[in-house]
Order: C-alpha cells, then structure tokens, then sequence
C-alpha cells in the first residue's frame, strides 16, 4: 500500500518537471513574440503558474497544515504592496530627474556624439521620461 | 553514534525528538514553520530588489530593452533547465530519505549537487563575458557601444540580482553537500528527515526566485 503511494507520488513528481519544462519553452517562445507591452505580463504570469506548480507540488504545499501557505501567500501579498505604492508613486510625479546625468556615461555619450560636444550638458539629449 | 539507537528506539521516545515538543510530528512541523518564515524573509529580501527593479523599468523601459540585448538567453534558458531538474531531483531525495533509501537518497542529492554546480559554471562565463565587454553595474559600467545610459542601472540590477541569487546557490551547495554527509552516517530515516526537507525547500526557493529572474532579465522587450 505504501509501495503504491511512493511510486504515485514520485511519479507526479516527474508530470511537474515536465509541466515546468515546457512552460520553459513557452516563455522563451512567447518572448520572441510581439505582443507589445504585454510581453512583461505574459512572462510573469508564465512565471507565476511555474512558482505555484513549485511551491504546491515540489515544497508540499497542497498538504501542509495551511499556516504555511499563509505565510507564503502573506509575504507575496506584502511585496505587492511593496511595488505597488512606490510605483504609483514615481508614476504619478509630472518629472522624474533622469538617472545618469553626471555619471561615468558622460564620455561615452560624449564619443558617441562628438558633434555634440561643445554643449556641456551630458547625455541630456536623452529625453526626460513624460509622466 | 546515536545513529543506531534511532532505529532501535523510534516507537514510543525517539532519541531524535527535543524534550519541548509533545511528540515527533510536532517537533517536524514546528520545523518547517520556521523553514517557512525564513523563506518568507528570502521573498522579502530578493522583494527589494525586484521592486527597485519594477520601478526603474517603468521610468526607463528602452534602457531595459537595450540591457537585456547583451544577454544570453540560450545560457539563461539552460540555466533555468538546470535548476528545475535540480529541484526535482531535490524532491526525489526528500522522498527517498522519508522512504529509507539511503542510496537513492545520495544518488539524488549528489545530481542536484551536479545541476547547481552546472548552473554556477554557466554564470561564470556568462559574468565573464559582462566583464570583458564592461557591462558592469553602475559607475564602473564601460561598455563604449552605445544605447541608453541607464543600461549601467540595468546592468546593476543584473549584478545585484543574480549574485545574490548565486550566492544563495553556493549556500545551497554547502548545505546539499552537509545533508550528504549526514545521510551517509545513516542519521535519516522515514522518522526522521526533517533535515533534508528543510534543505530541499530552501533550494526550491532558490529555483522559484530564478524562474522569476530568468524572465524579467532576459526576456523583457
């Protein structure tokens, strides 16, 4: 009997590899697509059906006591509040100083453009981000 | 020493269980809730920098797009192949030890060894391949073929995210190798493998943190 459950668990040990091997395949395939902005959506939700498969079947999830899971889901949740306010934050600001200004990136822009060379401003063809 | 009297003695007081918990499921459970909140502080930890990194892509999406042409996605795509079969085999160990297979118990934990030993090879000569083009993080970034200025923000969160990621890999790689030490001293039986399970979900989260990395670094566009 228990010989019966080792080899059924084991063996959907392997139906999750596969499943996660191909929903590699699909990412890669997806990224080579064009699907515009939605390309970072498609990515991390591919991502987050391959972290679910992981978490319920690999790290025993589906038959933990719950509290586990709680606390999984929990500090996923709170990353998401983590992302979300300071994204909604820096995207609701008219003006975002662009990083790089006086960095080391000067002289290369500097080689780059060298018609540009007499305005002393740095990459600051480099146009603002409008928000 | 006390390997023997585990067997011996598992039926009423195994020789394993602390004097605090009531009994040995107690005392595995108790473990892995503390695994789990560790895990919780790795999620929150990595969270930082996949929040930066959430941020910085929506202020500068073409120094992004510009970043992540220098990746290798095939070495990436090998990558993630590494260590989701690592992360099976790692679930093979865990169940062979709950199931008193001591050889297939090593055997497991020897392959999950070899994949994370593989993954880390493939990241060598990838970072060796940054380095020589000076595709470096920030001010050190010297890379002299054009694109945006914020590649050298890209390319920082590259740095910042895999190596802490590898590092975590090389802690993994320690504890695999300590877990095989003990497995081979017979201290783990189907009464006892509260190490190796632990160890295994460490190293799962190390696999989930990556199939995150894998596309965010490398397939944005």
């Amino acid at each position: 009997m228990s010989e019966h459950a080792h080899t059924s668990s084991s063996s959907i040990y392997l139906i999750i590899l596969g499943a996660l091997l191909v929903l590699t395949c699909v990412t890669v395939g997806a990224a080579y697509v064009d699907f515009g902005s939605f390309n970072l959506v498609i990515a991390v939700l591919i991502a987050t059906v391959k972290a679910t498969l992981v978490a319920m079947f690999f790290m025993h999830l589906r038959h933990d006591p719950p509290i586990n899971a709680i606390i999984f889901v929990s500090s996923l949740i709170f990353l998401g509040l983590f992302l979300l306010f300071p994204l909604i934050d820096i995207q609701s600001r008219d003006k975002v100083v662009p990083y790089g200004l006086r960095m080391q990136t000067q002289p290369a822009a500097q080689k780059q453009a060298p018609a540009a060379a007499g305005t002393p401003g740095p990459p600051a063809a480099e146009p603002a981000p409008a928000h | 020493m006390s390997a023997d009297s585990h067997v011996a003695d598992h039926s009423a007081e195994p020789a394993f269980r602390q004097h605090h918990f009531i009994n040995a499921e107690q005392q595995f459970s108790t473990s892995k809730l503390g695994m789990w909140l560790l895990l919780a502080t790795e999620i929150l930890m990595f969270g930082g920098l996949f929040v930066g990194y959430g941020l910085m892509q929506s202020l500068y999406p073409e120094a992004w797009v510009a970043g992540h042409h220098h990746l290798d996605r095939p070495m990436g795509a090998l990558n993630t192949v590494f260590l989701l079969i690592s992360s099976y085999t790692m679930v093979m160990a865990v169940h062979s030890a709950s199931t008193n297979n001591k050889r297939w118990t090593l055997l497991n934990l020897l392959l999950t060894l070899g994949f994370a030993g593989g993954f880390l090879v493939v990241k060598y000569f990838e970072y060796s391949h940054k380095f020589h083009d000076g595709l470096l993080p920030g001010r050190l970034f010297a890379y002299h073929g054009g694109g945006p200025p914020q590649q050298a923000m890209f390319f920082g969160f590259y740095f910042a995210m895999t190596g802490l990621h590898g590092i975590h890999v090389l802690v993994g790689m320690g504890l695999i190798a300590w877990i095989m030490i003990r497995a081979s001293r017979d201290e783990f039986s189907s009464a006892y493998y509260t190490p190796v399970d632990l160890v295994g979900l460490y190293w799962h989260l190390v696999d989930l943190i990556w199939i995150y990395l894998f596309p965010l670094l490398y397939l944005v566009s």
